[in-house]
């Protein structure tokens, strides 16, 4: 069951970062048009590429959260036997998790805190922009939780590092 | 507590979390958040330091010169590339080495990252100049090193970062790269050159033909038109470096469907994905080190430094000498964007009480960061070099010394010889 | 006793002559004179603290306790303060000075209160006026096909789409290797500035249109603002109030002095003494904005203005 939501998940993931990817290059290659060759300076593309923008980002964070791709150190954990490596794993992805939830906590405040403001030029909610880091966190905070399960189940060490 | 000790010790800290395996933006995460229950702050700054921290238009270009990058390994341009440097100076002792210097700058116009200015050349030119007698040693150091230049020749990613953090044009910027990156460049192809000789690799024996030239030139067109447009439209004033970012990858792209025809739509959209991977591992750690970066400013932190070297004398070899030990340790601790938006703030403003040429400045701190690329324990080029030939992080790093030695010898010249950063911006901006 | 220390933040350099930094020096001093030292203010200039969207929120969250921010950010928060951004607003800065220290501003400080920020009063960036390579500006026709850089703010967009010309939005970073680069052919930019950026070097013609007027807001932050005894209260708004006074004064006499030097410079400086037909190329503005800013308060702002005349 687990193991189904993330395979869906993770292509819907997948799909809209590269959907985002797409559209941030068209809006800016619009943007240049207008202003270079229509000789009529938009003031929108900038600030939807900006919200698009922070949450590529973000589900990109949540994608390398879940195949274990972040920059990281692993020369530590490599040294270590597959048992104390298992703990070690463990302990790592529960401080993920626990961050994560700063991320939601203090992300869905700080999103409520101004709902009103709008971005200067189009005066988009602001509210789209910033709703993306606590959803973010609860992203990473489920797939760390389900690394932390699998490791559990699982007898054998398994591990992305970089 | 005293700020500067509690720096310290959250410094320490961030340090014991990375050993641990805390990826590095979790670990900037947390020390920011002691740091905000140390000075009793408000926990909403995790939110609005990391959100407005990535919310830069400029920074924008990251994710399109990354895309630049994997679409032209994509597209299968990087070889032409080596192809073409090689008939250029391949008739020369160590001709193929040099060449891969060449074609490792030309890619480097185009791309942003060093590590896939690593992978695109690397891939084809290590086993071409295994084929061609050169020992594993010589041709890993070759490709490896030649991926610094990835990020100092422009478009690059750590000048984006600095010139968003400073508010310094990032347009300026990256000329004063272009000057650092082509004296490195030569450097490395005279130790090349001289490699050769000592190791007796053996020499092609063809002369050079100008034919040839221009047929590798004809082959290699579309990825020497790539540098071209992307330069071009930001230095013909056509658009900002973000601009010309998402302009280039439409190039690229249509290259890669109509020209060399190795893109499929799927592929296109792997490109996407894996472009969101790098770019989001990059932005991620910008962003988590707005936290520090804020606590180091609430704390006075860079007035306090500032006050601290002038009273040490003001003199600018003592601090460029400073600002390049600084660099170099903690560029071969790790290879992080953090130390730019975090320690960016602090030293600029003594830089320019000194009367350091911003740019200058910017092109000094840039050097010494990509050089660590190539320091380890922590070197991003030596883990795709590792990638792609199998030998160890051991190996590597003694393998590719001659070349991290020339690049601190580029690093004094540019640090000490203003000119070489100052000349194109001069050139094209008065 | 220890000193109770005071973050101010605004987000320009600490120079001689700039508003900002006028303005906050002297509230620090005053703030420091008037408590006998028992609070010390530390500036935190070039935006340390964060641009301006992010140092208002920095009040609303207490994580600042003193700010000098322009009105145009405000106004992302506060749709009201956009009505002192509409263009050709106040005729000169006497006029707006007697509107902001009445009841009109007085009005404007209180509706703060909804960020938890207090508002204490109102110093100047002067008036804006537009520079560019093409031509000298004295009509609303002479702007036509102009690309100038303005701040991404609706009202300064619409400003010049209602004249005619092309408005770019661009961060301040990247404007004066546009100008240079000639990817923009000008901006709109207050006088104290063109000189302390150079822009004299690269652009042709200064044309002193006086657009806009440019209050900068004086806040404090309400969680600060809650542990200030009384007293200390009527101090603290007491030396903004002051600072405020100081900074104008000041920056009367450098406008004119920079004036004075960037004439040397070769800089060919117009003035544009019929403002008429700029006015009635704007009103459509004022009335595209009136909803958002609020009719009363904008009826009120012009009330003030017309009676100070
Ligand atoms: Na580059
Ligand atoms: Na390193």
């Amino acid at each position: 069951m687990m193991q189904l939501i993330e395979t869906y998940l993770n292509k819907i993931i997948v799909f809209l970062v590269s959907l985002q990817g797409m559209v941030l290059v068209i809006l800016i290659v619009v943007q240049v048009f207008f202003r270079y060759v229509v000789g009529r300076a938009l003031s929108w593309p900038e600030e939807v590429a900006g919200i698009f923008f922070v949450w590529f980002t973000l589900l990109g964070v949540v994608l390398l959260t879940q195949s274990g791709e972040h920059i990281e150190f692993s020369f530590l954990s490599r040294r270590f036997s597959p048992r104390v490596s298992k703990g070690f794993t463990i302990f790592i992805q529960t401080i993920i998790s626990l961050f994560s939830l700063t991320w939601v906590i203090y992300g869905y405040t700080y999103a409520v805190m101004f709902p009103f403001e709008k971005t200067p030029a189009v005066g988009i909610n602001m509210l789209w922009l910033n709703l993306s880091m606590p959803i973010g966190g609860l992203l990473i905070f489920f797939y760390s939780l389900l690394s932390i399960i699998k490791i559990m189940k699982s007898s054998e060490k398994k591990r992305g590092s970089l | 507590m005293n700020p500067a000790t509690l720096s310290l010790l959250l410094f320490i800290l961030f340090i014991v979390l990375i050993i641990f395996g805390i990826p590095i933006g979790f670990s900037l995460g947390i020390i920011g958040i002691i740091g905000l229950i140390v000075m009793d702050q408000n926990f909403m700054m995790v939110a609005q330091t990391f959100l407005s921290g990535i919310n830069h238009f400029a920074y924008l270009a990251i994710p399109f010169f990354v895309l630049l990058g994997i679409v032209m390994e994509k597209a299968k341009i990087s070889g032409l590339l080596v192809d073409f440097a090689d008939e250029l100076v391949g008739y020369l002792a160590g001709g193929l080495a040099m060449g891969t210097t060449i074609a490792s700058a030309i890619f480097a116009a185009i791309s942003g990252s060093g590590p896939a200015t690593v992978a695109a050349i690397g891939t084809v030119a290590i086993p071409e100049m295994v084929k061609k007698g050169y020992s594993k040693r010589f041709a890993v150091s070759v490709a490896a090193s030649g991926g610094i230049l990835g990020p100092i020749i422009p478009p690059s990613i750590p000048f984006i970062i600095y010139g968003v953090v400073v508010e310094e044009s990032i347009t300026k910027l990256f000329l004063g790269g272009m000057g650092a990156g082509l004296v490195l460049a030569f450097l490395m192809m005279v130790l090349s050159f001289t490699k050769a000789k000592i190791e007796k690799v053996p020499v092609s024996g063809r002369g050079p033909s100008l034919k040839g030239i221009l047929r590798a030139t004809w082959r290699a067109k579309v990825g020497l038109i790539a540098p071209a447009v992307v330069l071009g439209l930001i230095y013909g004033g056509v658009c900002t470096p973000t601009e010309s970012g998402a302009i280039g990858s439409i190039y690229v792209i249509l290259v890669g469907f109509f020209v060399t025809r190795t893109l499929t739509l799927k592929g296109l959209l792997d490109c996407m994905e894996k472009t969101a991977r790098t770019s989001a591992m990059i932005m991620f750690v910008i962003g988590a080190a707005y936290l520090p970066a804020w606590l180091m400013a609430s704390w006075n932190i860079p007035e306090v430094g500032t006050k601290f070297i002038l009273e040490l004398g003001h003199s600018k070899f003592i601090f460029l000498i400073f600002v390049n030990i600084l660099f170099l340790i903690i560029g071969s601790l790790l290879d992080t964007p953090a130390a730019i938006v975090i320690l960016a703030p602090i030293l600029h403003p003594i830089a320019i009480k000194l009367g350091i040429d911003p740019t200058h400045f910017g092109t000094i701190v840039v050097v010494n960061f990509v050089i660590g690329y190539i320091t380890p324990p922590f070197a991003y080029n030596l883990f795709v070099a590792k990638g792609i030939t199998g030998m160890t992080m051991d190996e590597l790093s003694l393998a590719v010394l001659p070349f991290l030695f020339v690049s601190l010898l580029g690093l004094v010249l540019i640090t000490y010889i203003p000119e070489i950063s100052l000349f194109f911006p001069r050139l094209f901006m008065g | 006793a220890q000193k109770i220390e005071l973050k101010l933040g605004f987000v320009t350099a600490a120079t001689e002559n700039d508003p900002y930094y006028i303005t906050s020096k002297k509230i620090a001093e005053l703030v420091e004179t008037y408590t006998k030292e028992k609070y010390k203010v530390n500036l935190f200039p070039s935006g340390q603290l964060g641009n301006e969207n992010e140092m208002i929120k920095n009040l609303t969250m207490g994580t600042m306790d003193l700010g000098v921010i322009t009105n145009a950010p405000t106004g992302a928060f506060i749709k009201s303060f956009m009505a002192l951004d509409l263009p050709f607003i106040f005729p000169n800065e006497k006029v707006a000075h007697a509107v902001l220290d009445g009841k009109a501003g007085e009005m404007l400080l209180e509706k703060l209160k909804s960020l938890n920020i207090v508002g204490l009063g109102y110093s100047e960036g002067g008036f804006r006026h537009m520079i560019n390579n093409v031509r000298p500006i004295k009509a609303p026709e002479d702007t036509k096909g102009i690309k100038f850089r303005v701040m991404t703010t609706p009202i300064y967009i619409g400003l010049f789409q209602s004249l005619g010309s092309n408005a770019v939005p661009m961060p301040w970073g990247e404007v004066f290797t546009a100008v240079q680069q000639k990817v923009i052919d000008g901006l709109e930019i207050p006088i104290p500035v063109i000189y302390a950026n150079k822009y004299h070097e690269v652009a042709k013609y200064l044309s002193l249109t006086g657009h806009t007027y440019s209050p900068l807001i004086i806040m404090c932050s309400e969680q600060r603002w809650k542990k200030f005894s009384s007293e200390e209260k009527e101090m603290v708004k007491r030396a903004a109030r002051e600072a405020a006074v100081f900074e104008r004064s000041k920056l009367k006499d450098i406008i004119s002095d920079i004036l004075d030097k960037l004439k040397t410079t070769g800089m060919a400086i117009n003035d544009v003494p019929d403002k008429k037909p700029f006015q009635e190329a704007v009103k459509p503005l004022y009335k595209k904005f009136e909803d958002e800013i609020g009719k009363d308060v904008l009826d009120t702002i012009i009330k003030a203005r017309d009676t100070s005349k």
